[in-house]
Parts: structure tokens; C-alpha cells; sequence
């Protein structure tokens, strides 16, 4: 299916430019999962799952995207990380029975804040599964894979921890690294993604960058002096941050260091987990980020155009989960969406307003400028002594420019893209656009927010002759090319399979060409 | 109508009945101010909230679980209209259309509406939970006959409230006197669990479990650290540890790393294809739903993003009404446009569909069971579900509770103007037991009252 067509027509990410360039999408969502209950007062809650997927249909974005049922995980995909004894142990506890088994619940931690719930393991099964199988399909070749009821990063080898059971995040990288030499984990959930850095913390082959609040809050991990150990010395990045951080705070440290990162680190592929506790008025969080805000860091990593895959994480105020996710599902597809929401099945919980964003509150950031700068510069810091992957040039750059534009062109000769993605409808938008890029070009380095989001793929490719470092490449005047897209995919990337997205050869990635000389 | 519809509802549903006097929070009023007296405008929320909070509805009904029917049939009759009308000055914020919604209120609907809502006979559910378990041991428990005194005097004041809210409020010292009476009278006439419940059946309702809670806020003192507030921390003592601070530390060793292969430079074109062509990957694709048969789907992509239309030709745009309808259009039109995928995908058991294979009374029984008792540990809880409805398997209880009780309630949260809306908080804010029951849920309403106030 072309994905990438879809949509054209309609409006497009205002922060993007006008053409967002569209990309493969695929989804997976099992509609079971909405009916595992964690318990009587829970705040996890799988039931936003179902409510982000109602959503998706009646902004008819389920029609631009492939869905999947995920096949649940086996034990053997989940022993590939987890210890068996404890995978034995999921499998067999139910709530009938737990109490025979008090020791065992001891050890692995279930019980409270995990407690054992009618179809645990299935459910684990479930998520795992589709975690894994966007992994596989990006291994295959496509742009992007969504899987909301992922992202459990609490989950540890030998242990559940914070309503996580099984870490469904390790088995997909896991998965991407037989094809990536490198792959980059982001997490934007307010709790540190402890189970994700623990499970990479002496290897260089993951780099994981958690932003959480630090100080006094679960899980407790994610110093800004915790950087990894042994080889994976300064692959772990922490960023401890404190109550009420707002839109503008959050993203004054999200461009800067996933741009430094995406640079020096140059992944083959990126896992974003997109914890929507982080929003404003989260019922367990404290932060004060607007569901733009946070999916502009959805943009953000898209914009690099490597595979991404998104999945879901905490979220405890459901309603505002399911506008958050919906949202950033049209942002992997390029796709704005109205702000009022139209009729759905659980419309009514999105009242009294019943429209799609929310405007954060007025709440104190506790986060101060000197605070942020020096973070921020720490940060930096650790990310020059990187030792870059290997066989990559190290750039040196400014600190706070904006990211490289990995420039898959070249690195990925594999066909993400949809051959017959009808780009052409972005066309009629293009060649005005193309003007207005251009002149931005120039000032391109001044525009710090907002801007950078969806490059355009075709159209960026072509152009490469801008410094390819930026993520914004819509801003680029790529879109020149839009007219010519599907000329220019071939041009580009004479290896890709015409027929079968799931064919293309993908080659695993090259880092050295991610960068333009 | 939508106001019809929409009061209806929240009788129904508002979680603030105090069943148990000192739990529920906020939403109580609508039924007590119903209850005062049935001609009470709608616009009385705020202050006939503060005011009876809690008390009329105990007061008329003395038995647990009758209040709301009796609201629900006294609304019918007659009060529904004004009621309508009353909530639909609030409505325009409601109203999906944005156009303003009309006032007027065609008590002809109403009983629709209760029909949609499960508005049974009073005496029904109660009788239903009397009947249906030993959980009640029987009505009034006892306690209540004694404290009603001038009874007639405080529902003459209430309904006076009711009727004029506005009014300027009596002095404050016999203001404050009869409010306490009010819920002096109410803990009266309502059950409290211990007199409904075996201590068998409940037993995380007992000393132990205060004993419990009282540990926890000791614990709270030293250890606890601040989160958002203390008001939240409060309400999350369920989830303690994750206020905890548990300066931990990475792990490092085989216990807690991932294995991970070495890389052996980039898999070649044997390789790759031999990956794409593994039936064990390919297994985790899972299983295409959409597109159907895999073709490129060429739908209406002017429709992608689009939000629901400015204005509609409903009679009362914005209404309940008009909003199922447009909830039910739009799921047919789904339904064609997915096709096989729609049912796949379960979209015939999502939102207020759930309801339809529940009975009036069983709807019923669930939100009294609900309202008896709402803060008990989820084994517990749904233990006793269980046998409550014996015929209905677990899960269906669940999706009932997801798809339908907890939509309804963030339904009429909204239109109890409540500052604050829980759409996911099943579990109930324990209020203090110390304090005077309801006092907190007052005070909230009596914010709530305060805001709407304001110019």
C-alpha cells in the first residue's frame, strides 16, 4: 500500500513546512489489548490503547497506514533477553494461584505496582509481539512502525518493575541490531527508561538517552553521571530534569542533544518510546509539556529519516494518552489533524471540550535556565568523548547546531519508499514551497524549534547538496523535486525493489554515509 | 433534550453519591439536589450541591441505592424539564456542533433517556441487592431512624436552595449549622459499609485496613517525597513505591545485561534474503488487517485529519441525543468503510455498544455495587462482582467498566462543571475518616460553586 500518498492532499504538520514528506507506516494493535486490566484503581490502564485506535479510525489515518495483529511473542522470544525461570514464572502465575507462590512473587517483583491480572502473560505476549514484529518490518525496510501498547522500558532481565513485565523495547532492539550495526534508543516518558539502559549498559552497539525527572521519583535511576560502563562507557545519556517543564525547556535540550547525538552516534535505526506521562496533568507525572511539545520530539527524531519505531510507554491521565498518541500517529504520517475532534466511540471522555490538544497548565518550571545550559553542556561534554562508532568520522560541530541530517540516500540504497507512493501529490504545494524553502535555507541554522520535522524524502535525497547535516530537510527546497518524485526515487535508489515493500533490500546501514563529506 | 439526556446521566452515573458517607467526592450532588426536590433547576448544581450534599437524597429514600431512581423518577415526571434546561446553559461547550444548544427541554424524551440509561424502579435494585447476595444485610443497617429530627425543616431549606440558588445565602453560622445538619442527617440514613457488608465478604474494609493506611502516612511523613502535590501523593497511596525514592543503581553483570552478538559487519544479500524469507521472523509480522488483500488504498484523503463538523442539523446540536446519533452515523459509515476489519478490530464492542447486551438492571446493580464499594483492593472488588453477576464472565464486567461506567462518569463530571476530571480514576479518593463525612466532597462542590460564581 503506499502510505506514503496518503494523505498528501490534506494539511500538512504546520511546524514541517507545508509538504511533510510522507512515509511507510505500519501499525500494529491487537484488539484484545484494551481489555487487560491491571486492577481496581490501576492507574495503568491497556483500555487507552483501544481509545488511541478509535481515534486513529475516525481521523481516518488507519486507511494511510498498514496494520498488523501482532502473533503474540513466545518464550523464546522473550527468554532472548529475559531469564527463563522468571519468563516460566509470568507464564504460569495467575491471580488464583499467586499466593501459593509468595517467594517467586518476592524475587521477581510482581505483585503490587505489578500485580498478577487475569491474561498477564498473554497480554505480555501481545505487546512484546508487536514490539518485535515493527522491528522486523523495519528491518525489512519500512520508515516507521507504531506500536502503542509498547514501550514498557521498566522491565528488567530477571524482574518486573513499574507496571512493566516484560521489556518489550530490549526484545525489539535486540531484533534491529541483526541488521544495524547501531541502534539509538529515545525516551521521553517522565520516568528514567532504566530497564532499556541497564539491559545496553556496557555495550556500544545501543546508545540509550533517557529525559526524565530526577530527584525523589521513580525509578530513582538516571543520574546525569551515570554514562555507561566498560564499553559502553558514554552510551548511556541521562537527563535529569525537575517538576513543570514546559514545551520550550524540554525541546532547548531535546534539539541540541539528540541532534549532537544523531551526529556523532549515527544509528542505523531509532526506537523512540513515547511515554505520554510526560504531558501536562498526568495523573503520575509532573511535568507540563503540551501534546505538541511532546510530539515534537516525534518529529524531531523523524525528521533524520532513518527507521523509527515508535511505541507507547507511561500515561495515566487515559484521555489525554489517546489524543497524545493519535496526534503523534498523524505525525509519522505527515498528517495534522483538526483540532476538534470528531464523533467517537469514547468521545465522552474527552470532554467537556472534546478537542484534541489541551493547553498545559500554569504550572511553576522548576527548571532553570542555568539549570538547563548546564545540563545541556554537560551533556555535550560527554558526547564528544564518545568514541564514535566505529568506522565513523567524528564531525566536530558546535555544540548546539542542529542535528545531522543522516542522509539515507546514500546509506540506505534499500527502498524504504514506497516506489509507487504517489508523492506527486504533494506537487502542487511543492513549487511554491520550493521558493519559500530556499530562501529559508540561508537561515535554516537560526530556526532552533519547530522547524525541523518531516524532511522530504524524495526531494531531500536529490538535494544534497545543503549541508545534510540539518534534520529539517523540508526546509531545504527539496521540494523542487516533488513533481518528479517518483523519477527521483528511481534515480536515487536504483536497488530498490519495485513491487513488495517488505522485499526491498534493505542494506544494513553504512554509517560513514549517513554523513555528507 | 441533550440537557435531559445529559442529567439523566449524571443521576445515573455521578460518582459522588455517598453510598459510604465520607468517600465519594464532587459528583454527589446532582442526586441529593434532586432528591431535595424535584423542581430544582439544574443551574443549582454548584450551591445545592454544597448545600445538600449528600443529605436529600438519604433523606427522601432512606436506603441505599434508591436514591438515584427515585431522582431518575421523579426527573421523568416533571423536575427533568427544568433540569434541562438548566444544564443546557452549560452545554455550549459540550455541543459537538459549537453551535449553542437549545434549552428547550422536551420532557417527552425523557424517558428514552432513562430507558438508554438504565433508570430502573427504585425498589428494583434495591431489591436486586437485597436479593442478590448477602452483601446487604439489611436496609438502614439501623442506624438513621434516630437522628432525622427536623427533617422537614432541612428539606424545606433545600429545596428553597434548590429553587433559587442564587439567593443570597443565610447567615453564615446558621449556614454552616445547617449544612452540618444536613450531613449529620445523611451519615444517618446512609448505610456505611460495616453495617452492609460481612466482614468475610469485605475484608479490606476493616480496622486492619485503616491501620494500613495510617501506616502508610506515617511512612509518608519521613519518606514520602513531594511529588506534584500533596493532594496527589495523597490520592496515590496505592502506588507508594513509586513515589519512593530508591536511589538505585544500574546493574552490571550477566543478571542484567542483554546479550548481544558482536557485529560481524553487514549481512549480506544471502543473508538479508534468507532473513526475509524466515517463516520465525516472518511469524512476527503478525497478521494484515489493513489494507484488506494487501491493496493500496485509495479512500477519501480529504477526510484524513478532519475533525467533526462545524454545526449540524440536529434539533439540539450538542445534546446527548445528538451526539449518539452522530456517534452511531459515524459508526456505520466505519462500518462500510473498514468492512471485514470493522469487527476485526471490534469496533461493535467499543464505547456505550457495550451497554447494549446489559439490562437496565444489571446496569443498575453495577453502579450501586460500584458506589457500595468503591475503594476496596481490585481482588475484592471484582471477587464480589463476580458473584453479583454470576452469569456475566469476568471479562465482560471489565469492558463494561472501561467502555461504559467510566465514559458516563467523565460524562457527568463535565456536567457537574467539576474543576477536575478523572477519566481513568476508579479507584475513590479516600477522604480522611476523622473528618465529618462528605466534608471534603463539600468543599469541592462548594469551589466548584465559588468559580461559577465568578463573572
Amino acid at each position: 500500500m503506499d502510505l506514503s500518498s496518503a494523505g498528501s492532499g490534506g494539511n500538512s504538520l504546520p511546524s514541517v513546512g507545508p509538504d511533510g514528506q510522507k512515509r511507510r507506516v505500519c501499525y500494529f494493535y491487537d484488539p484484545e489489548v484494551g481489555n487487560y486490566y491491571y486492577g481496581q484503581g490501576h492507574p495503568m490502564k491497556p483500555h487507552r490503547i483501544r481509545m488511541t485506535h478509535s481515534l486513529l479510525a475516525r481521523y481516518g489515518l488507519l486507511n494511510q497506514m498498514q496494520v498488523y495483529r501482532p502473533n503474540p511473542a513466545r518464550d523464546r522470544d522473550l527468554c532472548r533477553f529475559h531469564a527463563d525461570d522468571y519468563i516460566n514464572f509470568l507464564r504460569s502465575v495467575t491471580p488464583e494461584t499467586q499466593q501459593d507462590q509468595i517467594r517467586l512473587l518476592k524475587r521477581f517483583n510482581v505483585g503490587e505496582d505489578c500485580p498478577v491480572f487475569d491474561g498477564l502473560y498473554s497480554f505480555c505476549q501481545t505487546y512484546a509481539g508487536a514490539s518485535v514484529g515493527g522491528a522486523v518490518k523495519l528491518n525489512h525496510g519500512h520508515d516507521i512502525a507504531i506500536n502503542w501498547s509498547g514501550g514498557l522500558h521498566h522491565a528488567k532481565k530477571c524482574e518486573a518493575s513499574g507496571f512493566c513485565y516484560v521489556n518489550d523495547i530490549v526484545l525489539a532492539i535486540l531484533e534491529l541490531l541483526k541488521h544495524h550495526e547501531r541502534v539509538l534508543y529515545v525516551d521521553i516518558d517522565i520516568h528514567h527508561g532504566d530497564g532499556v539502559e541497564e539491559a545496553f549498559y556496557t555495550t556500544d552497539r545501543v546508545m540509550t538517552v533517557s529525559f526524565h525527572k530526577f530527584g525523589d521519583y521513580f525509578p530513582g535511576t538516571g543520574d546525569i553521571r551515570d554514562i555507561g560502563h566498560s564499553k559502553g562507557k558514554y552510551y548511556s545519556l541521562n537527563v535529569p530534569l525537575d517538576d513543570g517543564i514546559d514545551d520550550e525547556s524540554y525541546q532547548s535540550l531535546f534539539k541540541p542533544i539528540m541532534g549532537k547525538v544523531m551526529e556523532v552516534f549515527r544509528p542505523g535505526a531509532v526506537v523512540l518510546q513515547c511515554g505520554a506521562d510526560s504531558l501536562s496533568g498526568d495523573r503520575l507525572g509532573c511535568f507540563n509539556l503540551s501534546i505538541r511539545g511532546h510530539a515534537e520530539c516525534v518529529k524531531y527524531m523523524r525528521s533524520f529519516n532513518v527507521p523509527l519505531l515508535l511505541l507507547g510507554g507511561g500515561g495515566y491521565t487515559i484521555r489525554n494518552v489517546a489524543r497524545c498518541w493519535c496526534y503523534e500517529t498523524g505525525v509519522a504520517l505527515g498528517q495534522e489533524l483538526e483540532d476538534k475532534m470528531p464523533v467517537n466511540e469514547y468521545y465522552e471522555y474527552f470532554g467537556p471540550d472534546y478537542t484534541l490538544h489541551v493547553a498545559p497548565s500554569n504550572m511553576e518550571n522548576k527548571n532553570t535556565r542555568n539549570q538547563l545550559d548546564d545540563i545541556r553542556s554537560k551533556l555535550l561534554d560527554n558526547l564528544s568523548k564518545l568514541r564514535h562508532a566505529p568506522s565513523v568520522q567524528f564531525q566536530e560541530r558546535p555544540p548546539d547546531t542542529e542535528l545531522p541530517e543522516p542522509d539515507e540516500d546514500q546509506a540506505d540504497p534499500d527502498e524504504r519508499h514506497d516506489p509507487d507512493s504517489d508523492m506527486e501529490v504533494d506537487d502542487h504545494k511543492a513549487v511554491e514551497e520550493s521558493t519559500r524553502r530556499s530562501s529559508i535555507l540561508g537561515i535554516r541554522v537560526k530556526r532552533e524549534f519547530g522547524e525541523n520535522e518531516t524532511k522530504i524524502q524524495d526531494g531531500s535525497r536529490v538535494t544534497s547538496e545543503h549541508r545534510g547535516l540539518e534534520p529539517m530537510v523540508e526546509d531545504i527546497g527539496p521540494s523542487k523535486q516533488a513533481p518528479a518524485d517518483a523519477n527521483a526515487m528511481a534515480i536515487d535508489e536504483p536497488g530498490n525493489v519495485k513491487n513488495e515493500p517488505e522485499s526491498s533490500t534493505k542494506l544494513p546501514d553504512q554509517p560513514a554515509m549517513y554523513h555528507k563529506p | 433534550m441533550l440537557g435531559t439526556a445529559a442529567s439523566a446521566d449524571s443521576r445515573d452515573h455521578s460518582d459522588g453519591v455517598p453510598t459510604t458517607a465520607p468517600i465519594k467526592r464532587g459528583g454527589g450532588s446532582s442526586e441529593q439536589r434532586a432528591a431535595g426536590d424535584p423542581t430544582t433547576t439544574a443551574s443549582a448544581t454548584g450551591r445545592a450541591a454544597a448545600g445538600a450534599s449528600g443529605g436529600g437524597g438519604g433523606v427522601l429514600t432512606s436506603m441505599v441505592g434508591m436514591y438515584q431512581h427515585q431522582h431518575q423518577h421523579q426527573l421523568r415526571d416533571d423536575a427533568f424539564g427544568t433540569l434541562g434546561g438548566g444544564h443546557c446553559g452549560e452545554q455550549p461547550r459540550l455541543a459537538a456542533g459549537g453551535a449553542p444548544s437549545s434549552s428547550s427541554p422536551p420532557a417527552a424524551l425523557a424517558p428514552p433517556l432513562a430507558q438508554a440509561h438504565g433508570g430502573g424502579q427504585p425498589r428494583q435494585l434495591f431489591e436486586a441487592l437485597v436479593g442478590g447476595g448477602n452483601l446487604l444485610r439489611g436496609p438502614g443497617g439501623g442506624k438513621g431512624s434516630g437522628a432525622v429530627g427536623d427533617l422537614g425543616v432541612l428539606v424545606r431549606w433545600m429545596r428553597e436552595l434548590a429553587a433559587d440558588p442564587v439567593a443570597p445565602l443565610p447567615v453564615p453560622s446558621e449556614h454552616r449549622a445547617r449544612k452540618r445538619h444536613v450531613l449529620a442527617l445523611r451519615r444517618a440514613r446512609y448505610l456505611r459499609l460495616e453495617d452492609v457488608a460481612d466482614a468475610e465478604e469485605l475484608p479490606s474494609f476493616s480496622k486492619k485496613r485503616k491501620l494500613h493506611w495510617d501506616k502508610h502516612k506515617k511512612k509518608g511523613c519521613f519518606n514520602m517525597p513531594t511529588r506534584k502535590s500533596e493532594r496527589l501523593a495523597k490520592r496515590m497511596k496505592l502506588m507508594a513505591s513509586l513515589l519512593l525514592t530508591q536511589r538505585k543503581k544500574i546493574g552490571v553483570g550477566e543478571h542484567f545485561q542483554a546479550e548481544i552478538p558482536e557485529w560481524t559487519g553487514q549481512p549480506s544479500g544471502k543473508e538479508l534474503s534468507w532473513y526475509r524469507s524466515d517463516p520465525e521472523t516472518s511469524k512476527m509480522l503478525g497478521t494484515t488487517i489493513w489494507p484488506p488483500g494487501g491493496d493500496v488504498n485509495k479512500t477519501d484523503i480529504a477526510a484524513v485529519g478532519r475533525g467533526r463538523p462545524e454545526s449540524c442539523s440536529c434539533s439540539c446540536p450538542g445534546s446527548f441525543f445528538c451526539r449518539q446519533h452522530h456517534i452511531n452515523e459515524a459508526r456505520d459509515r466505519l462500518r462500510s468503510e473498514l468492512g471485514r476489519a470493522f469487527t476485526i478490530w471490534q469496533f461493535d464492542s467499543m464505547g456505550e455498544e457495550v451497554s447494549k447486551v446489559w439490562s437496565r438492571d444489571e446496569q443498575l446493580k453495577f453502579n450501586t455495587l460500584e458506589r457500595l464499594i468503591p475503594v476496596m483492593d481490585q481482588k475484592t472488588y471484582w471477587a464480589i462482582a463476580s458473584k453479583f453477576f454470576a452469569s456475566k464472565p469476568r471479562i465482560d464486567l471489565i469492558k463494561y467498566y472501561l467502555n461504559v461506567f467510566l465514559m458516563r462518569r467523565v460524562l457527568s463530571q463535565c456536567r457537574l462543571g467539576l474543576l477536575e476530571i478523572d477519566s481513568d480514576e476508579d479507584e475513590v479518593e479516600e477522604e480522611d475518616e476523622d473528618q465529618p463525612e462528605g466534608s471534603s466532597s463539600l468543599q469541592r462542590t462548594q469551589d466548584v460553586q465559588d468559580v461559577k460564581k465568578v463573572p
